[in-house]
């Protein structure tokens, strides 16, 4: 009876996992959609296609795993679309024209829309019980995000951006290391 | 089970979705004897424990989804009650071909289906005394396929359809009202 038991409680368990990590695969397609999307938006396919696996296989494995780093999935990458749409608009208009002379928007929308999400990173890791899990997966998170679109503007878009979160996330880190 | 135990549950089992293993243990300490008592009082015996290992399967399988704001004991009752349903209607299909079965015995084993098919023998054989010696022959030979090498194919063929016709008009005679 104890054996059978303890058989019994070792298939739960494995259900249980079965069913975290099925979970985690069907709800986290919508960040292969986003891969997709900027793709068939700025007709290249290799980057953003790769960044959006990566993005997926990351969204999968912090849902499964669950607790704070699962729960900040979501919020990191709603925050990374800000980065993303920076840097999609700077490929498909990569220019302002002032009078006579043109400037390169590229950096300001992708280092712009990075601090944007940084900011909000690291609000929302203020605001959690574990800030540091919080902070790591959203920023994880919202970084790959923001890369599928600063990759369309090439390595140094997704370097602008990643410093655009770094920076955000800077008064937020103080404000912490304060509390504490 | 009291309403702080009951409150107590939801709360273990929103933590088991949001991944917090740690209370796996009490929660199926928990469960396990509340499902198994449910599906003992729905089920006969031998079924109910395949109920009740299904239906916590089944609950675990589908923790991930549970909803913070739901009372986990209805829900895990409601995936147990699914479960019995299931099992009910295996048992009722299950007795359905049992009795189409039963529905085709062998002879052998049916006295009734063995008494009128002695029945029918005897009557064929008092059908058979009221034809000729010559008719009898004849149909005999046809039950048993053989045909006399001193009797050409179309005589004896002729021979059978008029011993067939008198056979038809005897039993017809016999067994007609």
């Amino acid at each position: 009876m104890q054996a059978e038991q303890s058989l019994l409680r070792g298939r739960a368990r494995r259900a249980y996992e079965w069913g975290r990590l099925r979970h985690a695969l069907g709800g986290s397609i919508p960040t292969l959609l986003v891969g997709g999307m900027v793709a068939a938006l700025v007709r290249e396919w290799s980057w953003p296609l790769v960044l959006g696996s990566i993005l997926y296989l990351a969204s999968v494995s912090l849902l499964w795993f669950g607790r704070s780093p699962g729960r900040s999935v979501l919020p990191g990458v709603v925050y990374g679309l800000l980065p993303l749409t920076g840097g999609v608009i700077a490929r498909l208009h990569g220019h302002v024209c002032m009078g006579m002379s043109c400037y390169s928007t590229c950096m300001l929308y992708c280092v712009g829309g990075g601090v944007l999400a940084g900011l909000l990173v690291g609000r929302l890791a203020f605001k959690s019980d574990s800030p540091t899990a919080v902070f790591m997966s959203a920023a994880a998170t919202a970084l790959l995000t923001g890369a599928i679109g600063s990759s369309c503007v090439g390595l140094h878009g997704i370097v602008g951006m990643a410093l655009g979160i770094g920076l955000g996330a800077v008064p937020h880190s103080l404000r912490l290391l304060g509390r504490r | 089970m009291d309403p702080s135990k009951r409150a107590q549950l939801s709360m273990l089992m929103a933590r088991l979705a949001d991944g917090d293993r740690s209370v796996f243990d009490r929660v199926y300490a928990e469960l396990w004897p509340i499902v198994s008592a449910f599906c003992g009082k729905a089920l006969p015996a031998a079924d109910a424990e395949d109920a009740a290992q299904q239906a916590l399967l089944k609950v675990f399988d589908r923790a991930a989804t549970f909803e913070r704001d739901r009372d986990a004991l209805t829900w895990t009752l409601s995936i147990a009650v699914w479960e019995i349903k299931t099992i009910r209607k295996r048992l009722a299909r299950a007795k359905t071909t049992a009795l189409d079965e039963t529905q085709l015995p062998a002879v052998a084993d049916n006295p009734e289906g063995l008494t009128a098919e002695r029945r029918i023998v005897e009557a064929a054989r008092q059908v058979l005394g009221q034809l000729s010696e010559l008719d009898q022959q004849t149909l005999i030979a046809t039950f048993n396929q053989e045909v006399g090498d001193d009797i050409a194919g179309a005589t004896f063929r002729k021979r059978r359809e008029r011993a067939l016709v008198r056979l038809r008009d005897a039993w017809s005679r016999i067994y007609a009202s």
